[in-house]
Order: structure tokens, then C-alpha cells, then sequence
């Protein structure tokens, strides 16, 4: 085994491993190539926006649940004037606290959806989702007559005019489970669930490891893996700390029971826009309530209940009388 | 050797700097819908009580027209006035079986009761009695404002703000598109998707990509 | 203090110290490493959309290579226990490659964890914000961490008495070497409960994967470990004793026939019921609805795996050549069941019965190979300055020469004053 350079006896001064000063400059020239081809590999950096960077406040900003009143107003300013300054819209946004002896339940009456997928696009323009990249939080299945089979169902259907006769519709989002597998595994507690039942992120903590992803049994849960696509005139300038402020690239999200409205006693967009009244919201620690009464006088199922995670999404059929097959007009 | 290694480095260099910095396509494909689509206000325009139509530009209850003449025992399909109203109620064959025969500002429940246009509830709950307990439970139909049923902000939408009352049962209607697919694998798009480096699985269907009917699908 | 860092400046101008087969060798892992790197960038730029991941596959090649190396470093330890267990002193001097191996393999692990995340910059929350015991992604974290810490002082430690020609004292090393044998159990265990634990996927809630990872390490990191060593001895002047590469093939046959015992174990458990929990099992092996993009790899890795393991069972003399084929097969075998046989099966179908396949993209394989690339230059580096440190050519009163004729005693490892590790 050679070394490249041998001693040279002239040679006026050499170091411990047979150098001389023109080795050396040899030697530092190669080193010199390979520092620079290092830097010139780093170039993409350079398209970081400044709008990418964390700014310093960002980055000491502290958990949500460790935050006193005056960082959170701190937090809440630094994303204003950051949403201001992307879109040119001033946002209301502010950090709304669970109400008390409030438990929010979701129940879905299988027989009355219709699949029109109108929930899925006004949860979107609700909670300002990414445009493009398309992301979603519901997921409307269409299951053939017979079986609750997961597998069979249709997430791509594209149909003249729904329903179809030999179908049923189960639209699916975050059940908000009682005992969640998706806030076990976060090894950041970056989601975490509300004394209300909602199960929150925290997108200013979140890591972006998808372990909560992988861990979900609903697919309820979406992951940001670029810029959200978001224009101006798609904002709602209505927003929560928790749940539909602007993200950014490499943090989770899912459905949050649109807490920016139900915290404050408003209907989820979901809801408020199913044509057929399918969706029924409430509290169930009130027994008055609408879901308490569902709960008491239907035949509740939840998915995939073996799994354990007691979901706060109940499903109920009811079918009483024949759907209308044709269109007609007038 | 050492001229190989840093002729290497050099040429690592220049690559580097200039080839792109950027791995994916720039992509703007978004979907827009309507906002018409997703309006959550949409419901049917009720009749008022009494019920008010607008008549040659003058705005009238139904009786002030009805009480001049003689319209009893009328078929739907004999009247060429209300011809655009196609009764398709379950085994409902006449108008008198919900409308009131001497007053057409009221309706009637079965014995002859009259039932102001306000309380239309009664007149559904006649025969539909357990939707009618459903609904006043909250089970059945949609509630709007808020989900504190002891809140005077919560409205239960009465039944005809929903269903149409000569054709309760709901037509069926588009669906709005279904979400964008991420596909794996070159073979099955290389005709749609020319530039290979630069595929971008989260968005293959561009807008002007057909998303492939039902028929394609392995289901 | 002064005296250790002049031992890291002379181990810093070792490393550049080679024939040109070496400089090659070196010269294109950092190329390698460098095409990595500028993937990164743009990575760190465009986000993960830059992969083949999305919703509905949301692990993919990243987290493959992670679990495939995080065996590695647990199994090159395995060679510890013949040696201190049981008293092997032949093996002695392999101790400090396959540490060094583990090294480098964690290094690697913890540098593929980084690349998938989705904030990098916010791994500061780790510290401060830590849902330990609950999460077992942070058991992972320690475990992973604490192994690199104990591996690096091990190795460290050994090979700097060498250096400074002084027996290392028991103390600071023995109990190190025992934690680090059940550590990396444990290593590989928690990997494996991170995958084990969630109820939500079927494919990976089965409890035989736990010891199916252990076999497949330990099969996998060994014969990676014979290949190390054959390279080793055809470009230095070690010389690898018989009995090391007798003792890792054992190791590597008994290993390989448990895993594929289990994996066969697995394979009838999901499909002779044939519920709905085997979806991805089909998918795996037969494809589903049409979908197969992973059925060739997972056939070729069984293949690769059957092969070598009839290879290794016929006793025969110890040939070179059919040995690294052998080895080969195996690692590449165990690293395709490994990642894409267990990583990517989990997620399809999807937990609501979606299919959607996942191919990584160009961006992400120049980010594996990097890696990878990386890896190997820090083990190659590793080798460099150990093996003459050890065998006593560069101590801190001899400068390395490399033209010094090497005598039939210093065939091993064993620096000039007394063995280097003490029964």
C-alpha cells in the first residue's frame, strides 16, 4: 500500500505525515474543490423565502399548553401580521378556550346522505386548506348495499347525479376518538386532545414526523408536503389558533369540529351546508341535545369499533321511505 | 490522482451550480367551486302565512283570488293554472287532501281541521308521525344557528324548508368532483405527464385532465 | 486534553492518507454524499412533495432504510457477546469494527429520521416538550442516542489507550460492553414497537414482527459485518482470523433460518384465515385489484434470502467469492423485506380501503444513496485510523508511516504493549 506522496529527502520541512509545503498546497487546492462543490450543492437554499425562515420568535415560542395570556396574544399578533402580509387580509384571529360541561359529538345519519361531497368542499373553504396541493378532510365513501366493508367503497365516484340506487354514502373525517391512538404516539405532544373532546394541533409544534398519521385507523389526518396553496380570495378571515389558521409546509392538520365556530356555539360548515340534513351536532353531556336524543333512540354503530379508540362519530341508519331515481326537471 | 479528484470536485461544482434548484414542476392545477355550490343558506323559499304569490306584478294571498270563484274538487293536471305543480306525494292523488277546501290561506288535516300555513308541521306529522317525533327531537331534518338546543339562536328548520311539499322526496343532484388521485408508477400516465424528473405525485390530475370514470376502476 | 486533540488532529490527516484505490473509493462517496446533499436542499425548500409520499403512503423510503439500519447497528454488537461472553479471545479485535460499524449504522438511522421530517428545524421541541413514556417514538430517540453515545466511548476509549499505549482499565469499558449487548436488543425492540403498536394497521400489529426484526438483524448486520471484514483484508494489512468469519457465518445461518421460519409463520397466520385484516399481506405477495408494484421485490428478497440460506448450510471451506455473493444476497434481501416489505404494505390498502401505491422519485433515491454514502465514508474513515492505531503503527510517540514492513507479530490487532482488551 503506497502512499501518494512519498518523502522527498530534500524536501525543507515536512510534518508528521511526510508533507511538503507543495503537497500541502496540492492538497489544499483539492480541498478547496471539494468545499466549494459542497457550497455550490447547498444552492437550492437559496430559494428559502424569508416568509420560510422561522423568525426567532417563532422558534422560542412555546407550547400551546405552556403559553401564558400574554404570549399567546404575542403568537397571535406575530401570525396576524404574518397572514396580513401574505394575503392583504386582516384575520380575526384568536385562541378560543373549550366551554365548560361541553362534550362535542358528531352523529351521521347514513340514510339521508346523499353523497354530493358539498360537506368536503365547504370544510375547505372553511378551515382554508391548501388549494393545490388539494387537501381534504373529509372523504365521502360510497359503499355498495350490503356491507360496511371499508375496502369496498368508492372514494373517486363521479356520477351524472347521486344518489345511486344501489349505494349508500358514508362520508368519514376525524372521528375525535375518546381514546386516541393519533395523540399516544406524537412524541412531541403536538396534538393533544381538548377538556371539549376535540382532538387539536398545534401547528407551531408539530414536527412533521407523521407518526400520527400512521397511527390513525380513519385516515383522518393530513399532512402538509409543500407550501399550502392558499390565494387571497380564499381566505376565511375567521380563524382560531387551533384550528383554521394558515399552515405552513411540514406540519399536520386534520378536522377540528370547526372549533373557531362551535367553541362559539355556531354549527360545523359541514353541517350547515349538507342539503338533506345528514349531520347532526351537539353537545352529549346535555341530554336535550339533539346527538343526546340520536344516541338514546337510534341503532348508533361507530367504525371499525374493535380497534378501541371509542369515537366520537356516530353512524345510524334510518331508512324509512323510497328515494326518487329519476331527475326530473321543473 | 490528486488532478483527477479535484477536476472531479470542479466539475461537481459547476453542476451544481447550475442545475435547477428546484425538484418539482411548478404546479397551479387547483379546483374552484362554486360558491353556489356550497352556499349553506340555501333552502327552499317557504309560502308565508298566508301564503302570498306573486300574481302579474301584484303580490296577493291565495284566498283573495280563490274566494271569487269556484275551485273545489280540481285534480292536479286538470288546473292549468298551478300546471307547473306535479303532485308526486306518496298515495296524496288531490290538492284538497292537505289543502283547504272553503279557504285556500289554510290547510286541512284529515277530519276537516283547518291549519294555518305556520303550523305546516301538524299537517306533515297527520300521517308522518314518527319523522314528526324525530324531528322534533332534532333527530330528523336540520336545526341552523347554533347546536344549544336551549339557545333562543336555535332554529329547527320547519319541514317545507327542506322538502318540497308536492314532491317531498329529494332529486337527486351532481356531485361535486371527486378528490384529486395520487398515482404511483410512470406506465399508466407517461402520455399525460411528458417531463419524468419532474412528476409531482400529489398532483397528477391537472384541470384539464378527465378524472377517469367508474368504469376504469379496478372496483 | 491537549494530548487528545493533537490524537484527533493526526486521526484527521490519517483519514486522507491512502493508496488510489482508497482515494477513488473516497473521492466517490463524496460525490455520492454531495448529490445527497443538494437533494436535500431542494427538499428542505419544496418540502416533502419532492417524494413519492403522500396521505395515503406516508412512510416510504426514509423510514425504510431507518428500520433496515437501526438492525444493522443493533447486530453488529452481536459479535460482542462471543467475545465477552464467552471468552473468545480470537474475536477481540473485531469488536471494535463491528462498534464501529454500529456507529456509523446509527449515525445513518438518526440522519434518515431527519431527512423525513417534516420540520427539521423544530427538533428542539424534542427537549423541550418530551411525551415520554407514552410515545414510543421517544424511547426511540433515547435508545438510539444512548447506543451511539456508549458505542462512541467504547470504541473511543479503546482505541485512544492503544493510542496512548496504555491497557484500558476494565472499568471504563467492561460494564459499557455488557449495557451496550442488552441495549441493542432494546435498540431494535423499541423500532419494532414503534410499528407493533398501532392497532390501526393490521400488516404491522402482529407480535411475531418484534422477534422477526431481531432475526433479520441479526442476519443481515453480520453478514454485512463478513463483507466489511473481506474488504478489509484484501486492502490492509489485517488479517482476519478464520474463526471471526466461522463465528459470524454461524451466526448469520442460524438467523437467517429463524427468520425465514417466521416470516413463513406470518405469511400462513394472514393468508390461510383470509380475512380482511391479510389485505396487505396479498397486496405484498400477489397484488390487490390490480395494484403490484411491490410483488417482484418482495419474490426477489425471498428468493435472495432462500439462496444464501441453502449456500450457507452446505459445509464447505471458506471461499472468498461465493461467500460475498452470499452475504450480499442477504443484506440486499433483508433490506427489501425489511423497508419495502414492511414499511410500505402498512399503508396500502389505506386504513379506509384506498389504494394508492407509492414509488419514490428521483430526489428522494439521491437523499438514500447520500446517506448511505455518507455512512460508508464515516466507517471507511473509522477503519482507517483504528486499524493502525490498534496494531500499534501510529501511537502518540510514532508517527504513521505507511512503508513500515509489517512483522508476522503484528498480524492482529494487539498494540505492542500487552493485548489491547483484557479478558
Amino acid at each position: 500500500m503506497q502512499d501518494i506522496e512519498q518523502p522527498r529527502a530534500d524536501a525543507p520541512h515536512q510534518g508528521g505525515l511526510g508533507m511538503s509545503r507543495r503537497s500541502f498546497l496540492r492538497h489544499s487546492g483539492t480541498a478547496l474543490g471539494g468545499m466549494a462543490a459542497a457550497a455550490a450543492a447547498l444552492k437550492p437554499l437559496m430559494e428559502l423565502q424569508d416568509e420560510d425562515i422561522p423568525s426567532v420568535d417563532a422558534f422560542i415560542q412555546k407550547h400551546y399548553k405552556e403559553m401564558d395570556e400574554a404570549e399567546m396574544a404575542q403568537a397571535l399578533a406575530r401570525i396576524s401580521a404574518k397572514v396580513e402580509e401574505r394575503f392583504g387580509i386582516e384575520p380575526n384571529l384568536r385562541d378560543i378556550k373549550p366551554k365548560e360541561g361541553v362534550e362535542f359529538v358528531y352523529a351521521l345519519n347514513l340514510s339521508r346522505c346523499i353523497g354530493c361531497r358539498k360537506c368536503v368542499y365547504a370544510c375547505v373553504d372553511e378551515n382554508n386548506q391548501s388549494r393545490s396541493p388539494e387537501l381534504q378532510y373529509i372523504r365521502v365513501l360510497e359503499m355498495p348495499k350490503g356491507t360496511l366493508d371499508l375496502e369496498a367503497g368508492n372514494h373517486d365516484y363521479d356520477r351524472p347525479t347521486v344518489p345511486s340506487d344501489d349505494h349508500f354514502y358514508m362520508p368519514v373525517q376525524c372521528h375525535q376518538c375518546a381514546d386516541p391512538p393519533c395523540t399516544k404516539v406524537c412524541p412531541v405532544e403536538a396534538t393533544w386532545q381538548e377538556p371539549d373532546g376535540i382532538t387539536v394541533v398545534d401547528y407551531d409544534w408539530c414536527i412533521g414526523c407523521r407518526y400520527c398519521e400512521a397511527a390513525c385507523p380513519y385516515w383522518a389526518r393530513r399532512f402538509n408536503f409543500t407550501k399550502p396553496g392558499l390565494e387571497p380570495e380564499d381566505v376565511n378571515p375567521d380563524m382560531s389558533y387551533l384550528s383554521n389558521r394558515p399552515r405552513e409546509a411540514g406540519v399536520m392538520e386534520k378536522c377540528h369540529f370547526c372549533l373557531h365556530r362551535t367553541r362559539e356555539g355556531k354549527l360545523p360548515a359541514c353541517l350547515e351546508v349538507c342539503p338533506v340534513g345528514a349531520r347532526k351536532f351537539g353537545n352529549v353531556l346535555d341530554p336535550e341535545s339533539e346527538v343526546s336524543q340520536i344516541l338514546k333512540n337510534k341503532r348508533i354503530f361507530v367504525l371499525k369499533e374493535d380497534v378501541g379508540t371509542l369515537p366520537r362519530f356516530f353512524y345510524y341508519f334510518d331508512e324509512r321511505y323510497p328515494r326518487s331515481g329519476a331527475v326530473e326537471e321543473g | 490522482m490528486r488532478l483527477l479528484i479535484t477536476a472531479a470536485f470542479l466539475a461537481l461544482f459547476a453542476w451544481f451550480s447550475v442545475g435547477s434548484s428546484r425538484a418539482l414542476d411548478p404546479s397551479n392545477a387547483r379546483r374552484v367551486i362554486d360558491p353556489v355550490d356550497i352556499d349553506r343558506d340555501a333552502a327552499r323559499q317557504v309560502m308565508g302565512d298566508p301564503p302570498r304569490i306573486e300574481v302579474a306584478n301584484f303580490e296577493m294571498s291565495c284566498q283573495e283570488c280563490h274566494g271569487l270563484f269556484d275551485s273545489k274538487e280540481r285534480r292536479p293536471g286538470d288546473v292549468k293554472q298551478h300546471a307547473h305543480i306535479r303532485l308526486e306525494h306518496g298515495l296524496n292523488d288531490r290538492c284538497h287532501n292537505c289543502h283547504h277546501v272553503e279557504d285556500r290561506n289554510l290547510l286541512a288535516l284529515p277530519g276537516g281541521e283547518s291549519l294555518p300555513y305556520g303550523e305546516v308541521e301538524r299537517l306533515c306529522a297527520s300521517c308522518h308521525g314518527p319523522t314528526y317525533r324525530d324531528w322534533q327531537k332534532g333527530i330528523h331534518g336540520k336545526s341552523r344557528g347554533t347546536w344549544e338546543t336551549s339557545s333562543p339562536e336555535h332554529h329547527r328548520m320547519v319541514c317545507t324548508e327542506c322538502h318540497d311539499p308536492h314532491h317531498p322526496a329529494f332529486r337527486p343532484i351532481a356531485p361535486l368532483p371527486p378528490p384529486f388521485k395520487p398515482h404511483a408508477g410512470e406506465a399508466q400516465h407517461s402520455a399525460s405527464h411528458p417531463s419524468k424528473e419532474k412528476r409531482n405525485p400529489l398532483r397528477i390530475h391537472r384541470g384539464d385532465d378527465a378524472a377517469p370514470s367508474p368504469a376504469e376502476k379496478p372496483h | 486534553m491537549k494530548e487528545y486533540g493533537r490524537f484527533l488532529w493526526r486521526c484527521f490527516r490519517l483519514s486522507f492518507v491512502g493508496d488510489w484505490r482508497y482515494h477513488i473509493w473516497m473521492t466517490l462517496l463524496t460525490v455520492v454524499a454531495l448529490f445527497g446533499l443538494n437533494a436535500y436542499a431542494k427538499q428542505l425548500v419544496e418540502g416533502l412533495a419532492t417524494t413519492g409520499m403522500t396521505d395515503q403512503v406516508s412512510w416510504g423510503l426514509y423510514i425504510a432504510n431507518f428500520t433496515f439500519l437501526v438492525g444493522m447497528a443493533a447486530a453488529a454488537v452481536m459479535l460482542v457477546i462471543p467475545v465477552y461472553v464467552f471468552r473468545n479471545r480470537e474475536l477481540h479485535d473485531l469488536v471494535i469494527f463491528g462498534e464501529l460499524l454500529a456507529v456509523a449504522a446509527v449515525i445513518m438511522a438518526l440522519l434518515f429520521v431527519v431527512v423525513d421530517m417534516g420540520r427539521p428545524d423544530r427538533f428542539l421541541h424534542l427537549f423541550r416538550r418530551f411525551n415520554f413514556p407514552i410515545s414510543m417514538l421517544t424511547w426511540d430517540v433515547i435508545v438510539l442516542n444512548g447506543y451511539l453515545l456508549l458505542n462512541l466511548h467504547i470504541c473511543g476509549y479503546l482505541v485512544y489507550c492503544a493510542y496512548r499505549k496504555r491497557p484500558p482499565a476494565k472499568s471504563f469499558y467492561i460494564p459499557f460492553v455488557f449495557i451496550a449487548i442488552l441495549w441493542a436488543i432494546s435498540i431494535h425492540t423499541v423500532t419494532a414497537f414503534l410499528y407493533v403498536g398501532l392497532g390501526g394497521r393490521p400488516f404491522w400489529n402482529s407480535a411475531i414482527i418484534v422477534p422477526r426484526f431481531l432475526a433479520s438483524a441479526f442476519a443481515a448486520g453480520p453478514a454485512f459485518l463478513i463483507l466489511v471484514l473481506l474488504v478489509i483484508e484484501r486492502f490492509t494489512r489485517y488479517q482476519v482470523p478464520d474463526k471471526a468469519i466461522a463465528t459470524l457465518r454461524s451466526i448469520v445461518t442460524v438467523s437467517l433460518l429463524i427468520n425465514l421460519f417466521m416470516l413463513g409463520s406470518e405469511v400462513f397466520t394472514e393468508l390461510y384465515a383470509g380475512s380482511a385484516h391479510a389485505v396487505s399481506w396479498k397486496y405484498l405477495l400477489f397484488g390487490v385489484h390490480g395494484h403490484s408494484a411491490l410483488v417482484p421485490w418482495i419474490w426477489t428478497a425471498i428468493a435472495l434470502e432462500c439462496l444464501a440460506a441453502v449456500w450457507l448450510l452446505i459445509p464447505q471451506r471458506r471461499s472468498d467469492v461465493a461467500m460475498s455473493v452470499a452475504c450480499a444476497f442477504i443484506v440486499i434481501g433483508i433490506w427489501i423485506e425489511k423497508g419495502m416489505g414492511l414499511i410500505v404494505p402498512a399503508f396500502v390498502p389505506s386504513p379506509l380501503g384506498e389504494i394508492v401505491e407509492y414509488v419514490p422519485t428521483w430526489n428522494e433515491i439521491l437523499i438514500c444513496f447520500g446517506i448511505w454514502a455518507f455512512g460508508l465514508l464515516l466507517f471507511t474513515i473509522f477503519v482507517r485510523i483504528s486499524i493502525p492505531v490498534l496494531s500499534g503503527r501510529m501511537t502518540f510517540d510514532r508517527e504513521y508511516d505507511p512503508n513500515l514492513p509489517d512483522s508476522p507479530q503484528r498480524a492482529s490487532l494487539e498494540p505492542d504493549s500487552g493485548s489491547m482488551a483484557q479478558g
